[in-house]
């Protein structure tokens, strides 16, 4: 009966920490009962929580990439369908209205929103020979998912500029998604026979804090056999708060490099 | 801007699955130390906590929003844990977690002369590792991830009175391994 009045009393613990002087006062029979049962269960706060391994964040970031985009390909391939010849007729009025509202509301949104935020990313309109691309500026008020479809698109350029390259460094700079940061690192790999593009992943590495973004660049860095990166990975080693299975891993890709 | 898990349940249900990094970040390592804790595999427990993630973004239209996404999550984490453990242990044919608890115990006495204890947490965990996975589950979420005996019974699907039953026997069992850890 005590110890059955013990446990009920444990979930509100934390509002009532006395519980065990009154339980020794209602039950005077039961003192040690109560006290070894009580001990037991607050003893178990000396079992340490473990903590999840650096390498369990890289593999989720890498699978909901992998998702992410997935889903990015299958929305072409419905906006594919649509824009077919065999897209029936009957169909083209109500898209067309729902275009024109939301054509409407971007200008708008644009309009009042749009004036004093920084350009953050690319994202790319291939005219004709692909030579003519722009930059749509975007921030963090766009989803995560605009953003990780300006960056994919970059990919199907044959002859990207340096207004590409430049905004693809400013997301792996600035953008707050990990996501975003590490698929800019991903778009940038796909054109790393580009002497600038290797430039600013280097000069990237001192500055990132995510642990996944570190793991990627220094990936990155070995895929590209970059040894110049040499220098500034020690120097992201040295930085205090660094994960120790993140600088185990760098540890480990200077050694690759060397 | 910050926002609430149910309106990031609701972005990911709508089809922005990166937002589901968000929620990654939140609850990682509470659903890690879970898994640990349930499994004693550190990498079993990462491969878990993943498959979480991915089924919230597979079923997160099954989330109604009119309980709290943190329950919901560990509703699936449950589930994916007991699929887990009778997958393991395809030979004993397990159809319950009573089951389970049965055969756990019958095991637990003799492992106890193998191993050295030397402190009091070595000896603790290697207790809460013996009693079984229902006992054991009630004190991990009422005492490690402050969960009230209430969310726990409606995330076991069992009454409260159940879940103060299975806390009251598991710290019995709880006692009664620790002290014979310490007569060996």
């Amino acid at each position: 009966m005590a110890i059955d009045h013990l446990i009920a009393e444990l979930d509100n613990y934390d509002q009532n920490p006395l519980i065990l002087e009154e339980l020794m006062q209602i039950y005077p029979d039961c003192h040690q009962e109560i006290q070894a049962t009580f001990n037991s269960w607050k003893e178990l706060e000396l079992i340490e929580t473990p903590k999840a391994p650096e390498r369990m964040h890289l593999e989720f970031y890498k699978s909901l990439n992998q998702l992410t985009q997935n889903q990015i390909t299958d929305q072409n391939t419905v906006k594919h369908r649509i824009t077919s010849p065999k897209f029936q007729i009957r169909h083209l009025y109500k898209y067309a209205a729902a275009i024109l509202l939301l054509v409407t509301g971007v200008y708008i949104g644009r309009e009042i929103g749009y004036k004093n935020t920084p350009t953050l990313i690319a994202n790319q309109q291939v005219n004709g020979a692909e030579t003519d691309s722009r930059l749509i500026a975007i921030n963090d008020t766009h989803s995560a998912i605009t953003r990780l479809k300006g960056i994919q698109s970059t990919k199907q350029l044959s002859n990207p500029n340096n207004k590409i390259f430049e905004a693809l460094n400013q997301t792996l700079l600035h953008d707050p998604n990990i996501n975003v940061r590490l698929s800019a690192i991903e778009a940038m790999l796909h054109f790393g026979e580009h002497p600038i593009i290797r430039e600013f992943l280097i000069a990237a590495i001192p500055f990132q804090e995510s642990p996944i973004v570190q793991v990627a660049l220094a990936d990155a860095m070995i895929t590209l056999n970059e040894k110049r990166s040499i220098e500034p990975i020690q120097e992201l080693m040295q930085k205090q708060q660094l994960e120790l299975d993140v600088k185990r891993y760098l540890a480990n890709t200077v050694k690759l490099l060397l | 801007m910050e926002h609430s898990d149910k309106e990031l349940i609701a972005a990911i249900k709508a089809g922005d699955t990166s937002k589901m990094g968000i929620l990654y970040e939140k609850y990682n390592q509470d659903l890690y130390a879970y898994f640990f804790r349930m499994t004693n595999d550190r990498s079993k427990s990462e491969d878990l906590v993943h498959n979480v993630f991915f089924r919230m973004i597979k079923y997160a239209h099954n989330f109604k929003g009119d309980g709290k996404f943190v329950y919901w999550m560990f509703s699936i984490a449950r589930n994916i844990w007991i699929d887990d453990y009778r997958k393991a242990n395809p030979l004993r044919n397990v159809k319950t977690l009573d089951q389970i608890d049965h055969q756990l115990n019958i095991g637990a006495n003799n492992v106890a002369d193998s191993l050295e204890y030397k402190e009091r947490k070595t000896i603790l965990k290697y207790a809460l590792d013996q009693i079984g996975p229902e006992k054991k589950e009630a004190i991990v979420l009422s005492r490690f991830h402050e969960m009230k005996y209430k969310d726990i019974a409606i995330l076991s699907n069992c009454t409260e009175n159940t879940i103060k039953s299975r806390i009251k026997r598991g710290i019995v069992e709880l006692q009664q391994i620790v002290q014979q850890l310490e007569a060996n």
